[in-house]
C-alpha cells in the first residue's frame, strides 16, 4: 500500500471496478476528449496503480485526478456499484497529503467559504462590480463567473439564526442548511424553500450555529476540514425531524455524511432531504396543490448531485408541472454542465466547453427558462446564455406560481 | 493462464515509452495533447473489458482525421512497430490488449456523416459510439440494428471488429449484415475502400473479411454502415421458468415453430436475482430462470406472435407470463438485461464470460452440460445469452487472488468450449477471439482451415502490423501436401472422373464431374500443377458474367448433389454445390414450409452456382442478400485444399469470414463445394399487391418481402399472419391476388445487372432504353435488364451514370454481343490490388477462372 492518509480508496472499493466500460459514455470529459486516462476506468486503474505502489501519487497522477468533475454520473451508470465519489475524494485526499502545493482552491473549499464574514465581504465587493460593471477586470476565469451570480442586493436580511412557523397544523420541525453562498447570493430560493416548507406544515429553523456542508472541501481533497465541518453540522442539526438542502450538491453531501462523521452522520444522512424531494412529495400526496398548465416550456436541468448521486430525476419535473409548467427535457444522459463546484477555476477549457454544450441544448429546446437545482449549474448556466434566458430553482418557480394564484394560495393548503 | 481485472494484475511492469523522434514526429502530426506516453497514462491501456492484460504500449496516439491516422500508421509502419487499433475498450476477448507498439484509439474519429433518410444509410467514422448514432438517426425513425449489450459505450468500429451481435440479432442479424463498405487503411498507408452503396458491388468481396478481422487486417477510417426502420410496434415479453432447462425447450420450440421474434434472452436464476438488485427491473426472483422476448413489426403480427409466444412459453409451464405496459418498464426490462455481466461483480470480484454458439434445438443439452461443469469444477456460474440465437454466454465468477479458483476457471472454460464445438457450435458468437480464445481455434478449426485464414492475413499485412498475436495461432499446424510434380500425369488422375460436357459448357479439354469434395480437391492440384485453367460448372446460369474463360478442365458440380443435413427444428441446410435451387426449395417448402430464400426463378441453376456468383433473389428486400444467409461454406481451393469455414449456426464470430468472401467470388477462389444456409419459415400467408408507385409502397408498408417493378408493371410481395397481409395490403389499396406472383426472369440474350444505391432505383429505372425488359427491385437498388439486340443502345452512358452514383452496369450474359471494347465490369474497384492478393492466397497458379473478376482479375 501506497497510502497516506485514511481517506485513501480501499482495496475493497477500487475492486468492485470489472472495467466493462459502461460508465464511459457517461462521463463528462471522456467524452469531451475520447481518453481513457479522462475516463472513470482509467481514473480507477490510476488509483489502483498508485495503490499498489507501481506510480507515485505525483504530478501526472494528480492531473489524471484533477479532470475529473466528480459528476458521479459514472456511479449512477455503474453495473458493478463501484463508489466513485467516496473513491475520488480519497484519492484527492492522497494527492493534498503527498503534494502541499495548490493549496489556494483547498483554503477557500475547506476555509474560506465556511468563514461568513469573509463571503459577506465577497458578496459587497461582488455586487459592487455589477454596479460599476468593471468585470472585464477580472480574470477570465473568475470573470466568467461573475456572469453567472444572480443580480446581489446592497443590504439584504439573512435567514441564519431564524425561525418560521408553519402556515398550518405543524406535521414536523425542519432544520434548513443555510450554505455557504446559497444566503447571500440565492436569497431567494431560501425564502421560496422555506416558504413552501411552511406550507406543508414544518416550522423551519435555520440554525445560526451551522456552517458549510463541506462538499466542496471533500471534492478539493480537504478531507480533515470536510470532516470539521461536518462534525459542527451534526452538531447543529441533531434535533430536527428533517433536514434540507435547496443545493442539490448540499443535499447529496449531507446524505454522505456517515462517512464524514462516523454513526452521527449517519442519523444525520437519514433525514436529509433535498427540497425537490419534499417538495414533490407533498404534491404528490395532494398536500401542495397543482395549479392549470399554462403551457409555457421550462428546460429541466438536472444538477449531477441531484440525478446522478441522489438518482432523483422525477421531483423537478414533477414541481414545474404543478407549477404550470411544461418540461422539457434537453440531455438524456444528463450529463454535467461543466459548473462542478471549483472545477471551472482549474480547468477552465473543459468547463466551458461543457457549458456551451449545455446552453446549446437548452437553445435547442425552445425555452426560455431553465430550471435548475443547484447553485453551480444556475451559475454556470447563466454565464453561457444570453441575457434573455431566466434560471431559477424549480422551487422558486413553484413558490412564484402559487403566489400568483388569485385566490388566497395558503386557503388551498 | 488467465489474467485478471483488478489489483492482482496491474503488477505488470511498464515498459520504455516509444523513442523519441517517434514521439516528436506523432506529436507534430496529432498535436501534443493527442498523444501520451507518460508510463502512469500508457499502463491505463494495457487491457480492454476482457480479462487478460497486456504489456502497456509504447505511447499512445488519438487521431481525429483520416489524414492523420494515415500518418500515424506510416510512422509506425516505417520503424516495425505493430499497431493495435483501439475505440472505447468495451470488447471481452482481449482484442485490444496491446503487447507493446502504438495504440490508435479512434474516439476522435468519431463524425457521423449526413444521413439519407430515403437510402437508409450513414458513413460514420469508427469512433462513434453505437448508441449515438441510433439516437441520431431516430428522428427519421431508423436505427442502427446492432445492439451489444454495451451498446451505450462501444464504438462502431469496435462492432466492426469482432462482427458484434446483440438481442436484436435474431431477427436482424450480426454486424456483417449492416455494413456495406469499410473504408481502411492498409500497412502501407494506403486509404481502400471495400465494398459501396450500391447491392453486391463487383469483385471479391473483401468488406466480409474485414467485419470480424479484430483490427488485424488493416485500419478502419470509415463505415458505411445500412440503417434499419424502426418497428411500428413493439412487445415485451417477461416470462419465468422453473428452470433453465424449460426455457431452452421453449426457445427451441419457438424456433422451431417457425415464431421468429426480434429478441430472445436468456437469465437464470443466480443472474436474475443479482440483476434485480442493481436495476429494479421486476424479474420473477423466484423463477429458475427468465426468458426476455421481443416481438416487432406489424400491429396484427405483433399481437398474433406474442400471443404464440405466451402460448409456447405457458406449454413450457412458463409463470408469470407478462407484457411489458408501456415503454418505460419496457426500457426496465432491458436495463436489467444489459448490466447483466458487470452486475456479476456482487457474486465475486472476477468474471469469466463465454460466448458459444450452439445449435438452437441442442440448447437444452448443452445448458445441462454446462451447468455440470460448474459443478465439477467446483465453481460459481450462471448462463444467460441471446438464446434465440443459440448464444449462450456462461460466465464464472471467481476470484483471482485465489490461484486454485483461477485454474478451475481455466480448465472449465476448456470444456465449455469443447462442449460447444462437439455440438456443432463455435467459440465465439460475438466477442471475437482476441487473445481471449486464440489458443482454442484448433479445436474448431482443422490446420488447413487455419492456414487459410493465415493466407488472407498474409495478402492483407504480411508482416503482421496490425494487431498481432490475435484471432489467429502463431501456427496453424498446416502441412503442405506433396506437390504433384508429373504432368504427364494429370490425364490418367482426371480419367476416372470425365464427363460428357453440359449444354452451354465451352469445350475444354477435360470435362470432369467429382463425386466428393476429396475428388473436387484432387482434380485441382492436378490443374495447379499443370497450370491447366479451370472453369467451375453448375447450371450454367451465371456463367455469362465477366469475362469470358477459355478452360482446360471444366468442373461440373452434377454429382456433388446431397442434401448433406436439413435441420428443420433449427432453421439450418446444408447442401453440396450441385444441389438445384428449384429441386432445394421444393422439398424444403413441401415437407417443412421452410424457403432458403434462394433466387425465385431459377431456372436450373445450381446453389453453388447462385452462392458464387452471389446471386440474390427479390425477396433480399426482406431477408437480405443470400451471402448474409451462406453460414458455412467449404471451399475446394484453386490449389486443391478442402478449406472450411463459418458454422452450422445463425450467429459467428469465429476468425475470418470467408464463407462470406466466397459468395460472389465468381469460381475465382476455387470450388464451392458445400454450403450450409440459413432457413426462413414459410408465412401464414402471403399475397402479391400490384401498385402504381412502388417507392411510395415501400413507404406505405412496414418491411415487404420485395417490391418489384416488371416492365413498368409494379408489384409488392406481403408475407406474414393473414392478419398483417391483409392490412398491408389493403392499405396498399392495389388489385391484389394471394401467393407470390414473381415475374418472370430475364432471359433475352445479352442481359445486365444495373446496380445503385437503393434510392436511386426509380432514376435507374427511368433510364432503361425504351426496347429492354426489366425488373427492378425496389428498396434494393438491382435492375436486371435484357436486350434482344444492343445495336444504337448508349450502353457507356447507362454506365457511366450508374458510376457517377457509385453504382454499376455489369454484363450477366451475351458479352459476345458486346464487342471487345466493352467492358463487363466497368471500371475496375479501387481494392484491385488487395483483391489479387487475395486470390492468390486461395489460387496461388492462377488456374481459377482467371480474368473472370473485374480488372482482368
Amino acid at each position: 500500500m501506497n497510502w497516506a492518509t485514511p481517506w485513501a480508496p480501499t482495496s475493497v472499493e477500487l475492486s468492485r471496478c470489472v472495467e466493462c466500460g459502461l460508465c464511459l459514455p457517461h462521463c463528462p470529459t471522456f467524452r469531451l476528449t475520447g481518453d481513457e486516462t479522462a475516463s472513470p476506468r482509467g481514473r480507477l486503474n490510476a488509483m489502483k496503480a498508485a495503490a499498489d505502489g507501481l506510480f507515485p501519487v505525483d504530478g501526472v497522477f494528480a492531473e489524471i485526478m484533477s479532470m475529473c468533475l466528480q459528476c458521479r454520473a459514472c456511479e449512477a451508470a455503474c453495473p458493478s456499484m463501484v463508489p466513485f465519489g467516496r473513491v475520488m475524494e480519497g484519492a484527492r485526499a492522497e494527492i493534498v497529503a503527498a503534494d502541499p502545493k495548490g493549496r489556494f482552491r483547498r483554503l477557500v473549499a475547506g476555509r474560506w467559504l465556511a468563514w461568513r464574514p469573509l463571503v459577506r465581504a465577497g458578496t459587497l465587493g461582488a455586487a459592487l462590480l455589477q454596479r460599476v460593471g468593471a468585470q472585464h477586470w477580472l480574470p477570465g476565469r473568475l470573470r466568467r463567473g461573475m456572469a453567472g451570480i444572480r443580480r446581489l442586493p446592497w443590504r439584504r436580511a439573512s435567514t441564519i439564526g431564524r425561525t418560521y412557523e408553519p402556515t398550518g397544523d405543524e406535521i414536523g420541525v425542519a432544520g434548513l442548511l443555510a450554505g455557504c453562498v446559497m444566503d447571500p447570493w440565492f436569497a431567494a430560493v431560501h425564502e421560496a424553500s422555506i416558504d413552501l416548507l411552511r406550507r406543508c406544515g414544518y416550522r423551519v429553523v435555520v440554525p445560526g450555529n451551522q456552517t458549510c456542508c463541506g462538499a466542496l472541501a471533500a471534492h478539493e481533497g480537504a478531507a480533515d476540514d470536510a470532516r470539521r465541518l461536518a462534525a459542527r453540522n451534526v452538531d447543529a442539526f441533531a434535533d430536527f425531524d428533517v433536514v434540507v438542502a435547496d443545493a442539490a450538491g448540499c443535499s447529496a453531501h449531507l446524505k454522505g455524511y456517515a462517512h464524514w462523521a462516523g454513526e452521527d452522520g449517519a442519523r444525520l444522512a437519514a433525514r436529509s432531504r433535498d427540497i425537490t424531494e419534499i417538495v414533490a412529495a407533498a404534491i404528490d400526496d395532494g398536500h401542495l396543490p397543482r395549479l392549470d398548465p399554462t403551457g409555457v416550456p421550462v428546460a429541466v436541468q438536472d444538477p449531477c448531485h441531484l440525478r446522478h448521486v441522489q438518482r432523483l430525476h422525477h421531483p423537478p419535473r414533477l414541481i414545474l408541472e404543478a407549477a404550470g409548467y411544461r418540461p422539457v427535457e434537453i440531455d438524456p444522459d444528463g450529463l454535467c454542465c461543466g459548473a462542478a463546484g471549483l472545477y471551472s477555476l482549474l480547468h477552465p477549457e473543459t468547463a466551458h466547453e461543457l457549458g456551451i454544450r449545455k446552453a446549446h441544448q437548452v437553445g435547442e429546446s425552445g425555452a426560455l427558462i431553465v430550471a435548475s437545482a443547484n447553485p453551480g449549474c444556475e451559475m454556470q448556466l447563466r454565464a453561457h446564455l444570453g441575457p434573455e434566458f431566466r434560471i431559477a430553482h424549480p422551487v422558486e418557480l413553484y413558490a412564484e406560481a402559487l403566489a400568483a394564484m388569485p385566490s388566497s394560495p395558503k386557503e388551498d393548503v | 493462464m488467465i489474467g485478471v481485472a483488478g489489483s492482482a494484475q496491474i503488477g505488470r511492469r511498464v515498459g520504455p515509452s516509444a523513442p523519441s523522434d517517434l514521439i516528436g514526429e506523432l506529436e507534430e502530426i496529432l498535436g501534443r495533447e493527442n498523444v501520451r506516453h507518460d508510463p502512469l497514462q500508457r499502463r491505463l491501456f494495457v487491457k480492454d473489458a476482457g480479462m487478460r492484460s497486456g504489456s502497456a504500449p509504447e505511447v499512445v496516439t488519438f487521431p481525429a482525421t483520416r489524414e492523420e491516422a494515415v500518418a500515424v500508421v506510416a510512422a509506425a509502419h516505417r520503424r516495425g512497430l505493430p499497431l493495435i487499433t483501439r475505440g472505447t475498450g468495451t470488447g471481452l476477448a482481449g482484442g485490444a490488449v496491446p503487447d507493446g507498439g502504438v495504440i490508435v484509439v479512434t474516439t476522435r474519429l468519431n463524425r457521423i456523416g449526413e444521413i439519407d433518410p430515403d437510402a437508409g444509410t450513414v458513413w460514420v467514422e469508427p469512433g462513434v459510439l453505437n448508441l449515438d448514432l441510433s439516437r441520431r438517426t431516430s428522428r427519421w425513425g431508423l436505427h442502427f440494428a446492432p445492439d451489444p449489450a454495451s451498446q451505450a459505450a462501444c464504438t462502431i468500429g469496435g462492432n466492426v471488429a469482432v462482427n458484434a451481435g446483440g438481442p436484436h440479432g435474431l431477427a436482424e442479424g450480426s454486424t456483417a449484415d449492416h455494413v456495406l463498405a469499410v473504408e481502411m487503411i492498409d500497412r502501407g498507408g494506403t486509404v481502400t475502400l471495400l465494398g459501396g452503396a450500391a447491392p453486391d458491388p463487383a469483385g471479391l468481396d473483401l468488406r466480409a473479411v474485414i467485419v470480424g478481422s479484430e483490427g488485424t487486417l488493416g485500419l478502419i477510417t470509415r463505415i458505411l454502415v445500412r440503417l434499419t426502420r424502426d418497428p411500428p410496434t413493439v412487445r415485451t415479453l417477461l416470462m419465468g421458468f422453473a428452470g433453465v432447462d424449460a426455457a431452452a425447450a421453449a426457445v427451441s420450440e419457438m424456433i422451431a415453430s417457425g415464431l421468429i421474434p426480434a429478441a430472445l434472452e436468456l437469465m437464470d436464476r443466480r443472474l436474475v436475482e443479482i440483476v434485480e438488485r442493481f436495476a429494479g427491473a421486476g424479474y420473477p426472483t423466484d423463477a429458475g430462470a427468465v426468458l426476455l422476448a421481443e416481438v416487432t413489426g406489424h400491429r396484427a403480427t405483433v399481437e398474433a406472435q406474442a400471443a404464440m409466444v405466451a402460448d409456447v412459453a405457458r406449454g413450457h409451464g412458463a409463470s408469470p407470463v407478462r407484457i411489458a405496459a408501456d415503454e418505460k418498464e419496457r426500457d426496465l426490462l432491458w436495463k436489467g438485461r444489459r448490466s447483466a455481466l458487470a452486475a456479476l461483480v456482487q457474486i465475486a470480484p472476477n468474471y469469466y464470460i463465454h460466448d458459444i454458439v450452439v445449435p438452437r434445438n441442442r440448447l437444452p443439452g448443452v445448458v445441462s452440460e454446462l451447468y455440470q461443469i460448474a459443478d465439477r469444477h467446483r465453481l460459481e456460474m450462471v448462463v444467460f445469452g441471446h438464446a434465440g440465437d443459440g448464444n449462450l454466454h456462461p460466465t464464472f465468477a471467481f476470484d483471482s487472488s485465489d490461484p486454485a479458483q483461477v485454474r478451475r476457471v481455466e480448465a472449465a472454460g476448456a470444456e465449455i468450449v469443447g462442449v460447444s464445438v462437439d455440438n456443432s457450435g463455435v467459440l465465439s458468437g460475438e466477442h471475437g477471439i482476441g487473445i481471449e480464445k486464440r489458443r482454442f481455434m484448433p479445436l474448431f478449426f482443422d490446420p488447413v482451415d487455419l492456414d487459410a485464414q493465415q493466407r488472407v492475413r498474409d495478402a492483407f499485412d504480411p508482416d503482421h502490423l496490425f494487431n498481432p498475436d490475435k484471432v489467429l495461432p502463431a501456427e496453424s499446424g498446416y502441412v503442405s501436401p506433396e506437390p504433384i510434380s508429373l504432368v504427364p500425369e494429370v490425364r490418367s488422375l482426371l480419367a476416372p472422373f470425365t464427363t460428357d460436357p453440359p449444354e452451354g459448357a465451352p469445350a475444354g479439354e477435360f470435362v470432369v464431374a467429382p463425386r466428393s469434395l476429396e475428388d473436387v480437391a484432387t482434380i485441382l492440384r492436378a490443374a495447379t500443377a499443370a497450370g491447366l485453367v479451370v472453369l467451375p460448372w453448375g447450371g450454367g446460369s451465371h456463367q455469362g458474367y465477366g469475362g469470358g474463360v477459355a478452360p482446360d478442365i471444366v468442373v461440373v458440380t452434377r454429382l456433388l448433389d446431397r442434401v448433406v443435413e436439413w435441420r428443420p427444428e433449427d432453421l439450418v441446410v446444408v447442401v453440396e454445390a450441385g444441389v438445384r435451387i428449384v429441386d432445394l426449395e421444393d422439398r424444403l417448402l413441401g415437407e417443412r414450409g421452410q424457403t432458403a430464400v434462394l433466387p425465385e426463378r431459377p431456372g436450373v441453376a445450381t446453389v453453388g452456382g447462385c452462392v458464387a456468383a452471389g446471386a440474390s433473389g427479390w425477396r433480399r428486400l426482406r431477408f437480405g442478400p443470400t451471402r448474409n444467409r451462406v453460414i458455412e461454406a467449404t471451399l475446394c481451393t484453386g490449389d486443391g485444399r478442402v478449406v472450411r469455414n463459418g458454422a452450422r449456426v445463425v450467429k459467428n464470430a469465429t476468425g475470418y469470414d470467408l464463407a462470406r468472401l466466397a459468395a460472389g467470388s465468381l469460381g475465382s477462389l476455387g470450388v464451392i463445394g458445400r454450403v450450409a444456409l440459413r432457413l426462413w419459415p414459410r408465412p401464414e400467408a402471403a399475397a402479391t399487391v400490384v401498385v402504381a408507385d412502388p417507392e411510395a409502397a415501400l413507404q406505405t408498408v412496414h418491411r415487404p418481402w420485395a417490391v418489384v417493378e416488371s416492365d413498368g408493371e409494379a408489384r409488392v410481395f406481403l408475407g406474414g399472419t393473414r392478419a398483417e397481409v391483409e392490412a398491408q395490403a389493403e392499405a396498399l389499396g392495389g388489385d391484389t391476388s394471394e401467393g407470390h406472383r414473381w415475374p418472370e426472369a430475364v432471359t433475352n440474350r445479352v442481359r445486365f445487372l444495373l446496380r445503385v444505391p437503393p434510392a436511386d432505383t426509380r432514376r435507374a429505372v427511368e433510364r432503361v432504353p425504351a426496347s429492354a425488359t426489366y425488373r427492378a427491385a425496389f428498396g434494393v437498388g438491382e435492375i436486371a435488364i435484357g436486350f434482344d439486340a444492343v445495336e444504337g443502345i448508349d450502353l457507356d452512358g447507362l454506365r457511366a451514370w450508374a458510376e457517377g452514383r457509385d453504382g454499376e452496369l455489369v454484363v450477366t450474359a451475351g458479352a459476345d454481343a458486346l464487342g471487345r471494347h466493352f467492358d463487363p465490369w466497368g471500371a475496375p474497384p479501387p481494392s484491385l490490388g488487395l483483391q489479387r492478393r487475395v486470390k492468390a492466397a486461395f489460387d496461388p497458379a492462377g488456374v481459377m477462372v482467371p480474368g473472370r473478376l473485374p480488372g482482368g482479375l
